[in-house]
């Protein structure tokens, strides 16, 4: 019995599953078809995106630095392969990147690292990275840190990154498939098939599944400062005043989240830490008690966007706003980080 | 069928107890919220800010566009890397951007849709792509950034070999669930920030 889907499902005719009609095996292959599908695919878009213009983020260390931080969200247990692209170029062959996913309640790592190949920006290709989780971890977030080792006396520019878990190939796994502590129980396409009972458990739990899917996150904004670049390249290290124009992005959010109890996720990662100062972001004042990634599970209760008619679904703005006490705590020409002043130097959100 | 695109409630896991009568309705519920999460809440998108120089004392960005913030130049491309799913079909995308200097040059916005084969910059063109120009697409924008977006117009597969004016990027069947690569071609104009989104197809033949 095995649990097959195809790349690219068909839908279930709503017409065929209306009162007074048999259910057919058709409709029964494509519920379960639609199934394995989504938990095989869905979420395995870019988690990590970030680009930088010419001359921006160089890095000269001839030591392995870290040079940017993301969260992002793991679609479940058993998507075990992230991708993650790096365009960039070095001034001297064997400089490398290498590319960590870390799990913050396991404390485990999984590390993937390759020589920069271009030696002028966009020069011929970009490097692809794959890591590897080769332990059972249950967690559904996890943290994405970049690091840069150039030649001594050169440097590396780094144009732009992106990141994304690979989807799952057909067949999936037998068994209950974990989905951080829930459990997704595969459809088997024999058993779908003519001249079979259709039991009971298979609604319980299509069901079931679906509610677990619903619960899958997506990258909705993230966004990285950089650490130890090169002196006279300065790539923004946190968000400053001007950034309340850009940082945000348009995205879909579906109604009906909040009555079955799903919530965005906001992560923020803080230097310099300062008791009570806050920010606004994504419709509230979000007040960051530590250094390094402070977290906040939010409801949906912003303004839907004009974007929503062009798009054919709700569309929010969903980021940094752009308030007047957020050009108090940003950095600018009155809080410099040099005068240790709190910043941000992360900023992740995941919703559903 | 019709997408649905909210949550909507699902009904009880009794409703397909052994002795139950399975309605019609319940499975009608089951086929609409699979629907709802493969065509409209697993669609991609990409949202990329593009990082300029900041005063190494502040950290953060202060302005754009001038002074050690990013300047405008001749013809600066940019590689957008985007993972599309095996249901992408159509690409909209929004760009922030600032431009200036239409009375003496030439300010256009290109976007061309590349496969990434070996990895390369260059791979096949899937899409010739589109163009923003000035005065009718572009605002000459000193002080403010404007907005620049392709629109959600379900085009058919586009036939032109060159730029054409604003519209969706189109990619072809044989490429949907590849990463590509969107070139952007900025001339005389700054972009700030790029956000790619696969466009949801509200009505779907079963």
């Amino acid at each position: 019995m095995s649990n097959t889907f195809s790349s690219s499902p068909q839908l279930v005719d709503p017409g065929r599953v209306s009162a007074s009609q048999t259910i057919r095996t058709t409709e029964a292959s494509r519920l379960g078809d639609l199934q394995n599908y989504a938990f095989a695919n869905g979420g395995c878009h870019d988690v990590v995106a970030q680009l930088w213009d010419a001359e921006v983020l160089r890095i000269s260390s001839s030591t392995k630095v870290q040079v940017c931080e993301w969260y992002i969200p793991r679609p479940s247990n058993i998507h075990n392969t992230f991708k993650f692209r790096v365009a960039a170029f070095t001034t001297k062959a064997l400089a490398s990147v290498e590319v960590e996913v870390y799990f913050p309640l396991s404390a485990n790592s999984y590390t993937a690292s390759t020589t920069v190949t271009d030696s002028s920006r966009y020069a011929s290709a970009f490097d692809e990275l794959t890591v590897n989780i080769t332990a059972t971890e249950d967690e559904l977030y996890c943290i994405c840190k970049f690091y840069v080792t150039a030649i001594a006396s050169n440097y590396v520019e780094v144009s732009s990154v992106s990141g994304r878990w690979s989807p799952l190939t057909s067949p999936l796994a037998t068994g209950a498939l974990e989905q951080g502590d829930d459990e997704f129980i595969p459809v088997g396409a024999s058993r779908l098939g003519a001249d079979l009972p259709l039991p009971a458990r298979f609604g319980v739990q299509t069901l079931n599944n679906i509610e677990i899917l619903r619960k899958r996150g997506r990258t909705l904004f993230n966004w990285s400062g950089c650490s130890n670049t090169m002196t006279g390249h300065n790539a923004p290290v946190g968000l400053g005043i001007f950034d309340q124009q850009v940082m945000f992005s348009n995205v879909a959010l579906f109604a009906g989240m909040n009555q079955i109890d799903l919530d965005i996720d906001v992560f923020i990662n803080i230097e310099n830490y300062v008791s009570g100062k806050s920010y606004d972001i994504f419709g509230y004042k979000l007040t960051p008690i530590q250094n390094g990634w402070n977290s906040f599970g939010l409801t949906l209760r912003i303004q839907e966007s004009d974007l929503s008619n062009q798009f054919n679904v709700s569309m929010y703005k969903v980021g940094l706003e752009n308030t007047a006490s957020n050009t108090e705590t940003l950095l600018s020409q009155n809080y410099k980080q040099t005068d240790s002043a709190m910043y941000i130097k992360g900023l992740s959100i995941i919703g559903v | 069928m019709l997408i649905p695109t909210a949550f909507a409630k699902l009904p009880a896991v009794e409703s397909c107890h052994n002795n139950e009568i399975v309605f019609g309705g319940t499975v009608g519920q089951m086929a609409n919220a699979l629907a709802q999460l493969t065509n409209c809440k697993f669609l991609g998108e990409a949202h990329y800010h593009v990082g300029q120089q900041v005063l190494p004392a502040i950290g953060g960005m202060i302005n754009f566009g001038y002074g050690i913030s990013g300047s405008i130049t001749t013809s600066n491309t940019y590689n957008i890397l985007y993972q599309s799913t095996p249901l992408s079909s159509h690409l909209a995308v929004i760009i922030q951007y600032r431009a200036s200097n239409f009375e003496f040059g030439n300010v256009y916005l290109r976007l061309r849709l590349r496969d990434t084969g070996f990895n390369a910059y260059t791979g096949t063109v899937l899409d010739y792509g589109v163009t923003f120009l000035e005065g009718t697409d572009l605002d000459n924008t000193r002080d403010t950034l404007s907005t620049a977006f392709t629109g959600t117009t379900l085009i058919d597969a586009p036939t032109n070999t060159t730029y054409d004016p604003p519209r969706p990027l189109y990619v072809p069947s044989a490429n949907r669930g590849e990463l590509l690569n969107i070139s952007v071609q900025a001339n005389l104009l700054l972009p700030a920030t790029i956000h790619v989104y696969d466009i949801l197809i509200p009505e779907v033949t079963p």
